[in-house]
């Protein structure tokens, strides 16, 4: 019995590995029992941008014009994904009287942010304007969203059968920060002497309340769903999982004072006129600069509530399972509001004996194109822990890839 | 189930800590290279004079102009009506009885004023002040009665009537505005004279009569001041005054040429004479002086230490144009003067010394000289100079206050590396410019230069029209890099220093749609971090 445990624990740990810092299974086996659960888990994923670049950017104190020169040659003109995704949840289920039905809670804290940086976004952000004098610099296309916000949900599962489970959650979201970015048209020229800045723009953005920040502060509210089912088939040798999960089903209303800012305009800046060069200084007054540039640029700047769709997934799997010996599954992604290409992929490991057990994964798609990944688990009866490490290709080849995922589990079970 | 509890909320806890404890993404710093235009604008040379002084012909060609009054005399000059009193009273020398209602006073009095050689018959009154002092020194009150017999308005003489109470003193006021004053003295045939009365009387309210005590004292003063005349006739006598004038004039001061060439102008002296008599006038000199440099120059032209003669004016008695005036004007230029030299130091003062003789010929008029208040006889100096100019090796030093405070506290100045503020000027004047720029500290010593080297401004070139058809860019590139923000924030002046040509050999245009352009523009290499 221990074993079937520890074995319906591994499955759940593996289905980790999909794109998503966590998964929120709530299958535990063909006995319902209670258990609490602990998923930490970060992921940053980018096919275009390098992780040499990314680790000088994010962990050194300077960027070398290197770095940025080999990086800029590599992107793709226009389409150059990155993705960022935080979790750490606390779920558990509380098995009520030994009976098919549980209740269950989650607690949840999740940052996401995903981005498209064109390729001359990023030489524009890195190289400066100078090195574009006498040209005009396309940069349209930049997308990017962010959201934190923290989960409290509270659910019910059923398992009317041994193998196959039923669950679904209700949450309530806190909304913490958020910003959206859409930038359909814009580009720069520079005149040769630089003394005449053109550029027009066309998109739209929004932030959350810039005032209050801090973690937990609340700048929206909304609610999500959970939901999905667990079913096996298959003999003793060999037993097939399949999950189906969609996570994150709901919006948040983002509060009144979201700052919403809409741009459609061209616009040349030759600098502030001064009209008397023997007063300049009362001319060229502090901020006037920026200002004068804000005042050109923005069409429409307001605070009004917005409502958006959580960055949520669906996700499916089917997974064998085996006493010993080698196991293979696969699986499917996909995330709305996230910028998220459908991510497939393939599993297969290796299983020793009934407490430890290790898989390589390797998928596509998602924020990246090819990526890799490999895990390992330890379960006893009433505790059992897992470790991944994904993006294993911007670690063999960090000139190329990018990224960097790591995940935690650990499962208590009463 | 309670130890399970308690293992949920200890694993709750740690997570929380965990989540909320994450660390801010910080990002590396890397170097940029921007290009920012900051400001720009243009100089136009006559948004830097005064604009009543500059004016533009047909042909956009700038012209300096001025007009100075050099003199300007009028009644006040030639026939001040002097201030006068009457000092006058009485003692009782024996005791004496008088009845309400009846002078115990009376005393009629002809003052003649001392204008030298003016016979003023007739005056016209603008403004006037009459003070009255009257003692009485019994125990009745008393009616004094103070005229003037010369004094009328609309047929009324002036007559004014006092109580003073026993034993008070008095004091009061009255104008003599709008009247008309008959200076022919009480028979008719004197000149510059005033007749008066002053009389008192036991007040007629009194019923009982009044036993004047040996010693009982009056005292009345009368004074006549600050006689304005609106118009005065007579004969003004032949008179000879010496004008020594010393005017500022400014119109030089901004003017941005240290000295100039000036080669053609049209300078006129306009005399007008409102003066109903006749007039001689003798410039003895004409000079100017730049009080800053000391120089000066005296004005060589047939008018100097010669007489002019001007005819009386002619008075239309129609009170709202009532002068026809007597016009002459003399005209400069650079064939019958030298009076180039003069503007071409830059004169902040005009010195003339001009002397007036009136009614040379005497009494011509047999008495009948005239003047109306603010109608004068004035000579003004007209000056137009067209703005064709030839400047060598003029040196134009400025300097002025300066302040440099970086923003506080997250100071962009801090993140820039190097790079250059480069000044784009596209000149239009046919002027070259060589310029560097100084910081000094508080005691005026140099502490650097903002340029590595002079920078040439080029002027443009005239074509045979004196037009320039393309203005010529020049390109200042000011260094900056910390070191400088160190010596910006302990100047305390900048001085410019600029050595001015104008182009080829001649005198070049200044137009008045010519102008300097220019652009200012940060091209700068800066780290995104502090």
């Amino acid at each position: 019995m221990r074993l079937l445990i520890s074995l319906l624990l591994l499955t759940t740990v593996l289905q980790a590995l999909a794109q998503k810092p966590v998964s929120h299974n709530w299958w535990i086996g063909t006995e319902p029992k209670s258990f609490v659960m602990i998923n930490a888990g970060l992921s940053i994923t980018s096919a275009d941008f390098s992780n040499r670049f990314a680790r000088q950017l994010l962990l050194t104190d300077q960027l070398t014009t290197d770095a940025i020169d080999s990086e800029i040659k590599a992107l793709n003109p226009t389409k150059n994904k990155i993705g960022f995704d935080s979790e750490i949840a606390i779920q558990g289920a509380w098995n009520l009287k030994s009976s098919s039905h549980s209740l269950l809670f989650k607690l949840v804290d999740v940052a996401h942010l995903n981005a498209n940086i064109p390729k001359n976004t990023t030489k524009l952000i890195f190289k400066g304007n100078k090195p574009y004098a006498g040209d005009t610099l396309d940069f349209s296309g930049i997308k990017a969203m962010g959201v934190r916000y923290q989960q409290i949900a509270v659910g019910w599962q059923y398992q009317p059968t041994p193998n196959s489970v039923f669950f679904a959650l209700l949450s309530y979201v806190n909304g913490e920060q958020y910003f959206d970015a859409d930038i359909e048209r814009s580009w720069l020229y520079t005149s040769k002497l630089g003394d005449t800045l053109s550029t027009s723009i066309r998109g739209a953005g929004s932030i959350s309340d810039t005032g209050r920040t801090g973690f937990g502060v609340n700048n929206g509210s909304g609610a999500a769903i959970d939901f999905g089912f667990h079913t096996q088939f298959g003999g003793e040798e060999s037993i097939w999982d399949f999950d189906f999960a969609v996570n994150n089903l709901g919006l948040v209303q983002w509060s009144s004072k979201t700052l919403n800012i809409d741009v459609d305009s061209n616009y040349t800046w030759r600098g502030i006129e001064i009209d008397d060069i023997t007063n300049i200084n009362g001319q060229f007054a502090e901020n006037e600069l920026s200002d004068s540039l804000a005042d050109g640029l923005l069409n429409s700047v307001g605070k009004t509530k917005k409502n958006v769709w959580l960055p949520g997934a669906i996700h499916a799997e089917l997974l064998q399972r085996r006493l010993k010996g080698f196991e293979i599954g696969g699986g499917w992604v996909m995330r709305w509001n996230a910028n998220f290409d459908p991510f497939v992929y393939l599993k297969n490991g290796y299983r020793f004996n009934e407490h430890i057990a290790t898989h390589l994964s390797t998928g596509y798609g998602g924020y990246g194109t090819f990526q890799a990944g490999i895990s390992g688990t330890f379960e006893w009866s009433h505790f059992a822990a897992s470790l991944e490490l994904r993006n294993l290709e911007a670690l063999i080849l960090p000139w190329r890839f990018a990224g960097g995922s790591g995940i935690m589990n650990l499962r208590f079970l009463f | 189930m309670k130890n399970e509890f308690n293992d949920i909320l200890g694993i709750l806890l740690i997570v929380l800590i965990t989540a909320g404890c994450r660390r801010e993404i910080e990002l590396a710093n890397w170097d940029t290279d921007v290009l920012i235009p900051l400001a720009f604008g243009d100089i136009n040379f006559s948004d830097y004079t005064p604009n009543e002084n500059v004016n533009s012909d047909a042909n956009n060609l700038l012209h300096l102009t001025a007009e100075e009054r050099l003199l300007s005399i009028g009644l006040d000059t030639l026939i001040g009506i002097p201030d006068y009193s009457i000092d006058t009273g009485f003692v009782v020398p024996i005791s004496l009885t008088f009845p309400p209602g009846v002078p115990f006073f009376f005393e009629l009095e002809e003052t003649k004023f001392d204008l030298e050689d003016v016979e003023l018959t007739y005056a016209l009154i603008r403004e006037s002040e009459i003070t009255i002092f009257l003692e009485n020194t019994i125990d009745k009150p008393v009616l004094f009665q103070y005229g003037i017999y010369s004094a009328t308005l609309d047929g009324d003489t002036f007559l004014v009537e006092a109580r003073v109470e026993a034993n008070y003193t008095l004091n009061r006021s009255f104008t003599l505005d709008g009247y008309e004053l008959d200076l022919r003295g009480e028979n008719g045939t004197e000149f510059n004279t005033v007749v008066t009365f002053l009389q008192a009387m036991i007040h007629p309210d009194e019923t009982q009569n009044h036993q004047f005590k040996a010693g009982d004292r009056f005292n009345i003063s009368n004074t006549v001041s600050g006689v304005i005349p609106e118009y005065v006739s007579g004969y003004f006598g032949n008179q000879s005054i010496l004008f020594e004038e010393d005017e500022a004039i400014d119109v030089f001061d901004q003017f941005p040429f240290r000295s100039l060439n000036i080669t053609d102008f049209d300078l006129s002296l306009t005399i007008d004479n409102g003066i109903g008599a006749d007039l001689r006038l003798n410039v003895q000199q004409l000079g100017s002086i730049n009080t800053g440099s000391g120089s000066s120059a005296n004005l060589s032209h047939n008018i100097i230490g010669r007489d002019q003669l001007f005819a009386r004016a002619i008075n239309t008695y129609d009170l709202n144009d009532p002068v026809k005036y007597v016009h002459q004007q003399i005209s400069f230029t650079d064939e019958n003067s030298n009076l180039d030299q003069l503007f071409e130091l830059r004169p902040d003062r005009i010195l003339a010394d001009i002397e007036i003789e009136v009614n040379p010929l005497g009494d011509i008029s047999l008495g009948n000289d005239f003047a109306y208040y603010d109608h004068n006889l004035t000579a003004v100096m007209k000056l137009d100079v067209p703005l064709l100019v030839a400047a060598k090796g003029v040196r134009l030093v400025d300097t002025s206050d300066f302040e440099f405070n970086p923003p506080e506290p997250d100071n962009p100045l801090d993140r820039i590396n190097y790079g250059s503020l480069n000044l784009i000027l596209d000149n239009g004047y046919p002027i070259d410019a060589e310029i560097q720029i100084y910081l000094l500290d508080s005691f005026s010593n140099s502490l650097d230069s903002l340029l590595a080297e002079p920078a040439l401004v080029m002027g443009a070139e005239e074509n045979l029209l004196g037009q320039v058809e393309m203005p010529v860019r020049s390109i200042i590139e000011i260094p900056l890099n910390q070191s400088l923000f160190v010596e910006l924030e302990i100047a305390k002046y900048l001085r410019v220093d600029a050595n001015l040509n104008t182009v080829g050999i001649d005198s070049v245009h200044l137009k008045s749609n010519s102008q300097i352009a220019y652009k200012l523009v940060a091209d700068l290499n800066a780290r995104t971090k502090k």
